[in-house]
């Protein structure tokens, strides 16, 4: 199978690890409250159709993605850098 | 019997002869025969027997879907059982032998089958093989495979070599027959990559069997035109020998080349097989279609085959099916073979017709019966006769034939689509399965979409190209097909002569015969699965291509259901047997899987190590001197390291790079202790948790600069960590300004540990002052050694002893193990392996791999002092849940013999008193040594309360090695309690 | 007491040193493949501090010439593979042990993570009109000249080894980076195929 990494471009699927369910959000307050973290830690989607996925692009860039995929077959919607679920601040640019 | 051989015609060569030998005897062919017509040149048309009746059988077909002509190929370690004598290619120097015949093939003792067939009914493994239970595995099941078994495999290792690899293209092409052809043709003038894949060594499909002109000339001129402009092509790989097998996610495909299967033996360079993975664009299957049987009585005896078959013979092969060759067609395909045949010169007998309606076609030089069909066979070992019934006047006819051709109709070759799930989809105007809905990745062409004429191919397959071309943005040129005459294709399907006398055969292979449909029908197996199953219908090598239409064909009509109703079973990759060695590929042996060495490996090899694996790595076991074992070898090691001084490769641990404005706030973040207060020129041990708590990794970690750390990880962890401080910072923190890279192999670093330690290092180093005062316990510095190789220090331990690391760019490796051999040569210095090293952990109570095994948290092993309260850290919401305070949670502690014997790794550990059982189990041990320092065996071990019960004497457990006895606990860390020597 | 003090560089031993001699080994009276193993390379690693990208490729282009777009190769002296985000690998065959490394901390110390790497990584360099065939039995990215030309790089697996493959020139040469543990385990992978194709070990 061939995935589009967004940098380096097709590639087959071998070189990718997978890690799964993306959408769970790792909770602000380490002391807050342990339903959240029990969600966050144990608790996964099994979804029939698109999931979103991490991906780790191990035997090329190395960059984690979050990959869109069919789960009913294997087809791929969208592959988006990890890091672009949260945007840094715009650079200040040298003189 | 021999001169079967024609005399003119074929595309075998000649002027040249090969020898080869069957069943011991020797026989001569030429270039481009198959076994399968070299031996029926050679009038051999008894093959081999049937599985289960051990009926003799011939030749069914002319390629990969062959049932009955399965032999033994090769000899010694290339022996290889069940192949194809259709598929294989005749070589100089071939040997086989033939299957399922014990102790000859003519004469069989498992014939007496035959005559026990009420016996051995549809389901017969079930009902006969049922009591009793113990029965099955020590009496019948070795009975049923012996007298059964479809060939030998060889117990030998394999001396061939297997490769695989990756091809990319725009359009794969299965199959080179006309519409192959065509549809590479055009694909390549429009400019697109193309793979062209055909399982024959030479391409043309049927145009190699076949007189019906093109362009009004021979057909393979017309193929050769077509060749030449391919090869020419620099946007195309034509791949002759190459089956494609397998159509799996994201149109990537798996095609098995055998590269030297047509030789006595690979040449030295070549592997055998290829695996080929193919990503297609777009791919499309010009696969043919496979003549189909007809059911009849006697229809297995030798010289019964399919018309195509017949029609290969003799126009590929120049070879006679037979003397006196009968046609039996329910489809007009069978009256172009007849035609064919006789004017390569085959005697025809007579054709025969089932249909009543209509003509006989012209220019048939027998007589042709309509309206009629075969009811039996008859013949010893091989056809001499049918027996025919004209069912329009009711007459019996003898007819004397030794060859009888069977025109059944086709099933198009479907299988590659349904590898996804498609399911095929029945046309009544074929009578056969054609491919369901693929989606425009791979699109069907040729016979293998139902066009069974080749005006109709050549027309299908140019419009998928053109279609495909369009979808690629490659317009396709117009390009002409050539002219062929049009051709009648009608079918009428007769699945079953009701009339027929004696056993009628469905699946060959598997010896199913007409009874047993309506048999496991009316035992309620009515489901094609299920009727596979009971019967055995469509199993075993062939998978049921000659048979599956016919017999799913029947169960309808037994069952009094349409056939889509019963549908097919599921084809699955392959399509044809794939050798387990192509799978596997390059990868055994030395090439199972890639070797890490350390800068070091050449080094310790000639100091003596004894290298053993460690995940990817290769590590030194011990340095045995003389005639010392490696236990003899680890004990004097380790009193070298405690007593004087030694040096161990430590190359292997794995090295981050981790540098950046927040590299502080992300070690702190990342591990569960604290690192703000870490200052330059310091290491300091770090403790990583996962997010569920339990322990994930260890190691030391220095600051080198202000916003510069070099992290350890463990040897097993240092893939795994990376990856997950990737994750951190892309996915969890991408605010964190942190940069992270491997540095592993940059450095090659070797522990210096004893209690000359410091001596020797005083005189490797450049300048760095290394007193206790200046370079304490946990100091780093970066300097250089050895008059300028830049260095890294660390004053660290996992030894116990007064230690130090010491790191150099890898190419320096040797340089630095040969400068700490001279520096401590006058203090006794010795190498010491991962056994010593390993003992004097376990001595020093430092957990490893055993005790981080991802079950124990950082209370576990008495290291919850080092979870902060201050900070967020991965597993920090975790780590402090309810169970993990549990005081009852088994925890590290330390256990030695009372009086004597091997504490050993997964005993467990009882109460005095207490019977063993799940309930009463207090722990287990998890590392044990034997303790040179010590003199006695010690272990590591994970005991309930287990702190509170220094000094208790427990039952050890362990019934399968050493039985009961009493084991002390006591604090893990036997050596050095109060830290001396690390502070020395 | 410190050794006496010469210069280290002469004292280096790399993975392949004693492995990749001069060597010719003809199919057919032909070679297909060549291999070489150039002499200690300079190899650093350089990955953009948060936000520095636009700084990075600034001054990258300033200094060399050019800042290569993803996935390729720009550059002659100092050779600057685009390899990842943000991310490159820079290669230098004529300079002195830690010069690059040191070149180019002091460009882009401030905006840029810039690890020495040279001798953790190893360069093979196969080359000869074979090279595209052989790296298809290792590799599963597409090499074809049309999607893979000269100046391309690409971070990939190779025959079960993490590689980061640069095509130098259309000949086509092809040089291979790979961590230096697996270099001996490569360089018998390479050797292993290369048999089929007839192949040189250029010293
Ligand atoms: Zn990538």
């Amino acid at each position: 199978m061939i995935v589009t990494c967004p940098f380096c471009g097709d590639r087959p699927s071998e070189e990718f690890g997978v890690l799964g369910d993306a959408a769970p959000v790792r909770p602000a307050d380490p002391a807050g409250d342990p339903e959240a973290w029990y969600d966050y830690v144990y608790l996964r989607a099994n979804p029939r159709g698109a999931h979103r996925e991490y991906w780790h692009h191990v035997g090329g860039c190395r960059q984690w993605l979050v990959v869109t995929r069919d789960t009913t077959t294997h087809d791929i919607a969208a592959v988006e850098p990890a890091r672009l679920a949260k945007q840094t601040a715009p650079e200040k640019g040298e003189p | 019997m021999s001169g079967y051989r024609l005399d003119g015609g074929g595309r075998i060569d000649r002027s040249r002869r090969l020898a080869f030998r069957f069943d011991g005897e020797t026989y001569g062919g030429h270039p481009g025969d198959t076994l399968a017509s070299a031996l029926t040149a050679n009038g051999v048309r008894l093959l081999g027997r049937s599985f289960k009746y051990h009926r003799p059988r011939g030749l069914l077909t002319d390629g990969p879907a062959e049932p009955n002509a399965l032999v033994e190929l090769r000899g010694g370690a290339r022996r290889e059982p069940n192949t194809r004598a259709t598929t294989v290619e005749l070589y100089e120097g071939l040997e086989a032998r033939s299957q399922n015949a014990w102790p000859s093939r003519g004469f069989d003792i498992g014939a007496v089958n035959g005559l026990l067939s009420p016996l051995l009914p549809a389901g017969f493994y079930y009902k006969t093989f049922m009591w009793p239970a113990a029965f099955w595995e020590r009496v019948y099941e070795p009975l049923i495979r012996r007298a059964a078994g479809l060939g030998r495999a060889t117990h030998a290792a394999d001396p061939d070599t297997y490769e695989k690899g990756t091809l990319h293209c725009d359009l794969l092409v299965v199959g080179a027959g006309p519409a192959g052809l065509i549809a590479a043709l055009a694909a390549v003038r429009a400019g697109l990559r193309v793979i062209l894949a055909d399982d024959q060594p030479e391409a043309g499909g049927r145009l190699l069997a076949r007189r019906a002109p093109l362009d009004e000339d021979e057909p393979l001129i017309w193929r050769d035109k077509v060749l030449a402009e391919l090869r020419s092509a620099p946007n195309v790989r034509v791949m002759p020998r190459t089956t494609v097998f397998g159509w799996y996610d994201g149109n990537l495909f798996g095609a098995l080349e055998r590269v030297a299967d047509h030789l006595l033996a690979p040449p030295t360079h070549l592997p055998r097989l290829i695996y080929w993975r193919i990503h297609a664009r777009r791919a499309l299957l010009c696969a043919g279609a496979e003549e189909r049987p007809l059911v009849f009585g006697g229809n297995d005896r030798p010289g019964v085959m399919l018309a195509s078959a017949g029609q290969s013979l003799a126009l590929r092969y120049g070879v006679a099916p037979g003397r006196r060759v009968a046609v039996f067609a329910t489809a007009d395909s069978g009256y172009q073979v007849a035609r064919d045949l006789q004017a390569a010169g085959v005697r025809l007998a007579a054709v025969i017709d089932p249909r009543r309606d209509g003509e006989a076609p012209a220019g048939i030089e027998a007589p042709v019966y309509r309206h009629t069909v075969v009811t039996s066979t008859r013949g010893g070992r091989g056809l001499a006769g049918a027996q025919l019934l004209d069912k329009a006047h009711g007459r019996s006819i003898a007819l004397d034939c030794d060859a009888l051709l069977m025109a059944g109709g086709w099933n198009p070759t479907v299988h590659l689509t349904c590898h996804r799930g498609t399911k095929p989809v029945w046309r009544d105007d074929l009578a056969a399965f054609v491919p369901g809905e693929t989606g425009d990745a791979f699109r069907v062409a040729g016979a293998a979409a139902g066009h069974l004429s080749t005006p109709a191919c050549f027309a299908s397959a140019l419009e998928a190209v053109a279609a495909i071309g369009t979808e690629l943005g490659k317009p396709v040129p117009q390009v002409t097909a050539p002219a062929c005459p049009e051709e009648a294709s009608e079918v009428t399907p007769l699945w079953w002569i009701k009339e027929s006398k004696g056993k009628a055969f469905v699946d060959f292979q598997n010896d199913v015969t007409v009874t047993d449909i309506p048999l496991a029908a009316a035992e309620g197996y009515r489901s094609v699965e299920m009727m596979k199953r009971y019967t055995t219908l469509g199993m075993a090598t062939d998978q049921g291509k000659t048979s599956g239409v016919n017999g799913l064909a029947i169960l309808a009509e037994v069952t009094g259901r349409p056939i889509p109703e019963v549908g097919t079973t599921t084809y699955r990759p392959g399509y044809v047997p794939v050798a387990l060695g192509a799978l596997a590929g390059p990868h055994v042996g030395p090439e199972f899987r890639p070797v890490r060495r350390s800068p070091l490996h050449r080094w310790m090899l000639r100091q003596g190590a004894a290298m053993i694996e460690a995940g990817a790595w290769m590590r030194p076991s011990h340095y045995a001197r003389g005639e010392e074992d490696w236990f003899a070898a680890m004990c004097r090691e380790v009193k070298t390291v405690r007593g004087r001084v030694g040096i161990c490769d430590v190359s292997t641990l794995g090295k981050i790079d981790v540098q950046g404005p927040d590299a502080a706030e992300f070690l702190n973040r990342v591990y569960c202790n604290g690192w703000k207060t870490l200052p330059v020129g310091k290491a300091r041990y770090g403790l990583m948790l996962r997010e569920d708590g339990f322990v994930y990794d260890d190691g030391t970690t220095s600051r080198l600069g202000e916003r510069h750390y070099l992290m350890t990880t463990t040897t097993a962890n240092a893939a795994g960590v990376m990856a997950h401080l990737e994750f951190c910072l892309q996915a969890l923190w991408p605010e964190l300004d942190v940069q992270v890279a491997s540095v592993t192999d940059q450095w090659g670093q070797i522990a210096l540990a004893g209690p000359q330690a410091r001596a020797v290092l005083a005189k490797l180093v450049d300048g760095l002052d290394v007193s206790n005062a200046a370079f304490p316990f946990l100091a780093a510095a970066e300097t250089t050694v050895l008059g300028g190789i830049p260095a890294r220090v660390f004053r660290i331990s996992f030894s116990g002893e007064l230690a130090y690391e010491i790191a150099v760019p890898a190419d320096y490796s040797e340089e630095l193990a040969e400068g700490l051999m001279r520096c401590g040569a006058a203090f006794g210095i010795a190498p010491y392996g991962g056994e010593a090293l390993s003992t004097m952990r376990i001595e020093k109570g430092h957990p490893a791999g055993a005790e981080l095994d991802g079950r124990t948290t950082a209370q576990d092993l008495g290291l919850g002092k080092l979870l902060s309260s201050k900070k967020d850290y991965i597993g920090r919401a975790m780590c402090r849940r309810e169970a993990f305070e549990d005081p009852e949670r088994p925890v590290l502690v330390g256990l030695k013999p009372v009086a004597g014997g091997k504490l050993r790794a997964g005993a467990h550990l009882l109460t005095a008193g207490d019977t063993p059982s799940v309930e009463a189990d207090q722990g287990w041990i998890a590392s044990s040594c034997y303790s040179p320092t010590l003199e006695s065996y010690l272990a590591l071990a994970f005991l309930k309360r287990g702190r509170a019960r220094i000094g208790e004497e427990l039952v050890v457990y362990d019934p399968l090695r050493e039985g009961l006895y009493t084991g002390l606990v006591c604090d893990p860390v036997f050596v050095d309690p109060e830290h001396e020597r690390l502070h020395a | 007491m410190p050794e006496a003090s010469t210069d280290p560089t002469a004292r280096r031993l790399g993975p392949l040193a004693g492995l990749a001699l001069p060597e010719r080994h003809e199919v057919e009276g032909d070679v297909g493949i060549t291999l070489e193993v150039p002499g200690p390379v300079s190899i650093v690693g350089v990955e953009a501090r948060r936000g520095k990208s636009v700084t990075l490729s600034r001054r990258v282009k300033k200094a060399y010439g050019e800042m290569p777009k993803p996935n390729r190769g720009a550059g002659e002296t100092v050779r600057l593979l685009h390899v990842a985000p943000d991310t490159l690998l820079c290669l230098a065959e004529d300079r002195a042990e830690g010069a690059l490394h040191a070149e180019l901390r002091e460009l882009l110390g401030d905006a840029a993570a810039v690890v020495d790497q040279s001798h953790g990584r190893t360069l093979i360099r196969l080359g000869g009109p074979k090279a595209r065939e052989l790296l298809a039995f290792g590799t599963g990215i597409d090499l074809a000249p049309e999607v893979f030309g000269p100046g391309a790089c690409a971070a990939t697996m190779l025959g079960h080894v993490a590689v980061t493959l640069h095509l130098r020139s259309t000949a086509p040469t092809f040089d291979l980076i790979v961590a230096r543990a697996f270099a001996e385990s490569l360089w018998d992978w390479l050797k292993g195929r290369a048999g089929r194709f007839g192949y040189e070990v250029v010293g």
